[in-house]
């Protein structure tokens, strides 16, 4: 299996990490979270986050004991990452931005990790 | 290369940083346009512009045809420039030509008809002729009125149309609006705004920006001088839009995702169901969140199904969108063609069988541009995430059932619900599986068609309000609702007087249209006043006694051929079963005119079928206060009893036992047409009856001049009653035969009807209500007994009433007091019950002592209790006056 780990693929903030591997206790303790292409329904998709394993030609990066991986077309398409979370006015969730942004409104919603 | 402003204060202008962005063709990747790009100076300006636009009313204040004329002239301009919005349309969007060069005609269409929709069909403002409130009567009515400064933010797959559906409604209700095209397809809007430009909408009306939805987004929902927001888009940004829009409590409407189900009957014709699964799937590209892309087969049907359709998406063609003979163009991005790539791949690996497609498309002589081949995945589970998420692009789920049950069963396993189709040779039936798809649009044997008139909107996660028709145009427009009081005067206003201890409420209207024939052989009349109602078809309610003694049959004479039958099964105390049962008739004989004869039960009980007859369902209906808005059947009355005044009265008492209490009808719209008032009809009432009756009427008589509703013109009929009752009680109870004695008797009980149909009743009948459910007392006993308790308890407020009554009792009131006079009338009528034979105890009449304390709590929640003249907060008050009449 073809596996090639980057340094600079994703970046997380604190309240990001610690919100990931929170989610992760709850889910017997899976380490490695994909970011991914998701739909939200009618224009314009979005980075998402999923519980996974590493799969043929990702790129992976390990970040405070987490394994973030991705599909390298896809983080072609994106470029780099950032992870942060909010929880605030009744916003609440993982907000990913991309150094290329995948449209117009990213970064505005916030996503949860799906299973 | 053409350069693009931001069309801001009837001004195209540079964005404020100076920044532009590009736009390109995505069937060549070649730029197409410079556009400014809008930052959050310049929302902040368009908003600015339209807040004072509509502020100044140069907009909001014209009618409906005003700006109807308005937007006529704003759809010629959208004409005049009706090729270049196709051409433009067709390249920065990629929609095939074939389909943009409608997209003109469309917007000029949808401007049009709303706005002529808005000008004379659109209900600005509207009457409530029935208010819910008896207490607060007046004129009542809503206005419509535009919300004020909306924002209009639309997607890319058709951003031409997007821009009409939300410019057309909010422009034509009068509001001023903000539009934010999508980024990669802002071209049409802002050739739309030159239009508006050229047809003279003034100046910030209508602004369009262009530039990053986050960005922008982020000011447009959250500016507090932004009134509505309505969106087209994403799930998960309609979903950000709405939270950030609760800050400020703006309106919201939202048009966003969808995976929809197209289902495929076993009897659907298979061309047309082919047909329909392609084009509901593959049209745009599939680029439209109401696509069918689950398309549901039955199993015996299956594969035949998917192979069919595979041809027929093998057989579209794909090529540049300004090519007329393309089906199919490209995907709007290279991101939207990575979606669909990461879904296809997805579906692969859920285990999917890819039957076609799944793959970029080379078009010949160009090179670039996002083209993917028509896709169909086969084998399809709807828990799959290809089953369950928008790809937005042609990719298609072909996926098994094998009941129709099963087929809706699917169908709403989505958190969407936005369109939906369904194609069968039986209408019935696709009706029927229609009915079962929770989704806001459902198409039988077609797809994808839209009308103005017709409303689109998703149920769950799809979204928030529709867009189109009238519903949409009413998405646009806030509630006004207004209250003019019927008397503009503070003593009158029952509400006002909750927080004053002025409790009597000065103004009234009287409005008693009941004729009234009475005399020595007035029941002759009968036969004119039925023509006179223009009925034919008289049906007489009575009850067995009275139908007995033969006064029935002299009616049925009397109505000759106009009588169409005799229903004698009405009961003392009706209930609402009473009431159905006899509308039952009534509509069997097909009757269109009521005429009861009896007492005050017949009476009530003929109230409640003259309801039900005119407006259908059964009495329990109409159970409330002042509900019914047009006159109701034909009622002509016939008293046999000289008490209860029902035949020239608003109500009618009637028992549910669900409700373990007598309930009413109370509505002017009830009171009988016509009232015969012949003393053979009360000649044979027996002793007991004659005088309980008597002190019924005596009571409505009494308490209506001292209720807080009390007025000169009831007082009037009242006095008059008291006179009466008085003198000519002792006559009918020595003799029953005395027939002007008892004419006296019955136009005393109608006069007393009258006085207390407007002026109320008060504590006496709270008192007597309570021990005849209780305790099965007759009511007019009851009211007997209690009455002159209750007339020494009102002596603190009413003892200038009650020495009027005094006066009509014919007590000798000179040198007495008020105070004295209205004691002397509480004895007076002790008196005349003594000498007529009225009980005078509860004890005597089966109430027990220890039941007291209960019915005095039963007894002040009574509605009549409201009305007495002396305030009644104490349930001790009331065991005393129990106790008194013990």
């Amino acid at each position: 299996m073809m596996r090639q780990v980057r340094e600079a693929m994703v970046k997380m903030t604190a309240e990001a990490r610690e919100a990931v591997k929170s989610f992760l206790t709850t889910r017997d303790n899976p380490r490695t979270i994909r970011i991914d292409l998701h739909s939200t329904g009618c224009c314009d998709s979005s980075l998402g986050l999923s519980v996974d394993e590493v799969r043929e030609n990702d790129l992976i990066q390990e970040i405070d004991g987490l394994t973030l991986v991705i599909n390298p077309e896809i983080y072609e398409l994106v470029g780099e990452i950032t992870i942060s979370y909010v929880d605030e006015k009744g916003k609440k969730g993982f907000v990913l931005n991309s150094g290329k942004p995948l449209n117009e409104w990213d970064g505005f919603g916030t996503c949860e990790i799906k299973q | 290369m053409e350069q693009y402003k931001l069309f801001i204060d009837g001004k195209f202008v540079d964005a404020a940083s100076g920044k532009t962005f590009e736009s390109i063709d995505p069937g060549t990747e070649a730029p197409l346009a410079t556009i400014a790009q809008a930052g959050k100076a310049d929302a902040e300006a368009a908003i600015a512009a339209a807040r004072k636009a509509f502020n100044s009313g140069v907009w909001s204040g014209l009618t409906p045809a005003a700006r109807m004329a308005k937007i006529h002239d704003f759809a010629d301009e959208v004409a005049k420039q009706g090729l270049r919005l196709a051409a433009t349309e067709c390249m920065d969007s990629g929609q095939i030509i074939g389909l943009a060069k409608f997209s003109p005609l469309l917007g000029i269409g949808f401007l049009r008809n709303m706005a002529l929709a808005a000008a004379t069909k659109f209900p600005w403002e509207e009457e409530i002729p029935v208010s819910g409130n008896a207490f607060g009567p007046g004129r009542e009515f809503i206005r419509r009125e535009p919300i004020g400064v909306c924002v209009g933010i639309i997607p890319w797959n058709f951003p031409m149309t997007m821009a009409f559906w939300k410019i057309a409604p909010s422009l034509i209700m009068g509001n001023c609006l903000v539009l934010k095209p999508a980024s990669n397809t802002s071209l049409s809007a802002l050739i739309i705004a030159e239009c508006a430009k050229a047809a003279g909408i003034p100046d910030g009306v209508i602004n369009v920006i262009a530039g990053p939805g986050g960005e922008l987004g982020s000011v447009l929902c959250t500016h507090p001088d932004v009134d509505k927001v309505a969106f087209t888009g994403s799930t998960e940004v309609g979903r950000e839009i709405m939270r950030m829009a609760a800050d400020t409590v703006k309106k919201v409407t939202l048009e966003l995702g969808g995976k929809s189900a197209n289902i495929i009957l076993d009897d659907a014709d298979m061309e047309l169901a082919v047909e329909g699964a392609c084009f509901g799937t593959f049209f745009h590209q599939g680029q439209i969140c109401e696509s069918g892309t689950r398309v549901l087969v039955p199993s015996k049907i299956y594969d035949q199904f998917v192979e069919k359709m595979k041809k027929r998406a093998e057989a579209l063609r794909i090529g540049y969108q300004l090519d007329p003979t393309s089906h199919m163009g490209p995907l709007v991005s290279k991101q939207q063609l990575a979606t669909v790539e990461r879904y296809v791949k997805i579906g692969k690996d859920e285990g999917a069988k890819l039957v076609t497609g799944g793959k970029r498309v080379e078009v010949a002589g160009i090179k670039g541009g996002y083209y993917y081949a028509p896709t169909i995945f086969a084998n399809v589970n709807n828990k799959m995430r290809i089953a369950q998420e928008e790809i937005f692009g042609p990719v298609v789920c072909v996926i098994k059932y094998d009941s129709d049950e099963e087929a809706v069963a699917i169908a709403n396993d989505s958190i969407y619900g936005l369109g939906g189709g369904i194609f069968s040779s039986n209408q019935a039936r696709a009706e029927r599986v229609a009915r079962g798809v929770r989704t806001g649009t459902m198409w039988i044997n077609n797809y994808h068609i839209f009308s103005d008139y017709c409303p689109f909107g998703g149920y769950k996660q799809s979204g928030v309000g529709r867009e189109l028709g009238l519903a949409g145009l009413h998405e646009y427009t806030v509630i006004k609702r207004v209250h003019v009081n019927t008397m503009a005067d503070a003593k009158t206003n029952m509400t006002f007087q909750l927080m004053s201890d002025y409790k009597k409420v000065d103004g009234f209207a009287y409005n008693c249209p009941t004729t009234v024939v009475a005399g020595h052989g007035a029941l002759s009349s009968i036969y004119k006043a039925i023509v006179d109602l223009g009925c034919k078809r008289a049906l007489i309610l009575t009850d067995p006694g009275v139908n007995k003694a033969g006064l029935a049959q002299k009616v049925k004479n009397a109505l000759a051929d106009f009588c169409v039958g005799i229903y004698d099964k009405i009961p003392p105390d009706p209930d609402l079963e009473a009431v159905d049962a006899a509308t039952a008739v009534a509509r069997e004989l097909k009757a269109d005119c009521i005429v009861s004869v009896g007492g005050g039960s017949v009476i009530d009980t003929a109230k409640g079928v003259c309801v039900t007859l005119k407006n259908g369902g059964n009495a329990n209906d109409y159970l409330n206060f002042l509900v019914l808005t047009e006159p109701q059947t034909p009622h002509i009355a016939i008293p046999t009893t000289s008490g209860t005044g029902s035949e020239v009265t608003n109500v009618s008492v009637l028992t549910s036992h669900k409700a373990g209490r007598k309930l009413f009808i109370v509505d002017a719209r009830i009171m009988p047409n016509v009232a015969i008032l012949d003393p053979i009809f009360s000649l044979s009432l027996p002793k007991d009856m004659t005088v309980s009756t008597a002190m019924d009427a005596m009571t409505h008589a009494i308490e209506a001049m001292t209720s807080t509703m009390s007025n000169k013109i009831c007082d009037g009929m009242a006095l008059q009653a008291i006179r009466l009752i008085n003198e000519n009680l002792p006559l009918v109870a020595a003799d029953g035969k005395n027939e002007k004695a008892r004419l006296n008797m019955q136009l005393a009980a109608t006069m007393a009807g009258w006085a207390f149909t407007i002026a109320q009743v008060g504590l006496a009948h709270g008192m007597a209500h309570t021990v005849g459910a209780l305790h099965h007392v007759p009511h007019g006993a009851a009211c007997g007994i209690i009455l002159p308790k209750v007339m020494r308890y009102n002596v603190e407020t009413s003892a200038d009433k009650l020495a009027q009554v005094a006066h009509a009792l014919n007590v000798n009131t000179s040198n007495m007091s008020d105070r004295d006079a209205a004691l002397a009338a509480a004895d007076a009528i002790e008196a005349l019950m003594v000498k007529v034979g009225h009980p005078m105890r509860l004890r005597d009449m089966g109430v027990p002592e220890e039941s007291i304390p209960v019915c005095a709590f039963h007894a002040i929640a009574d509605t009549a209790v409201i009305f007495n003249g002396r305030p009644v907060n104490d349930p001790n008050d009331i065991i005393k006056l129990y106790t008194e009449a013990y």
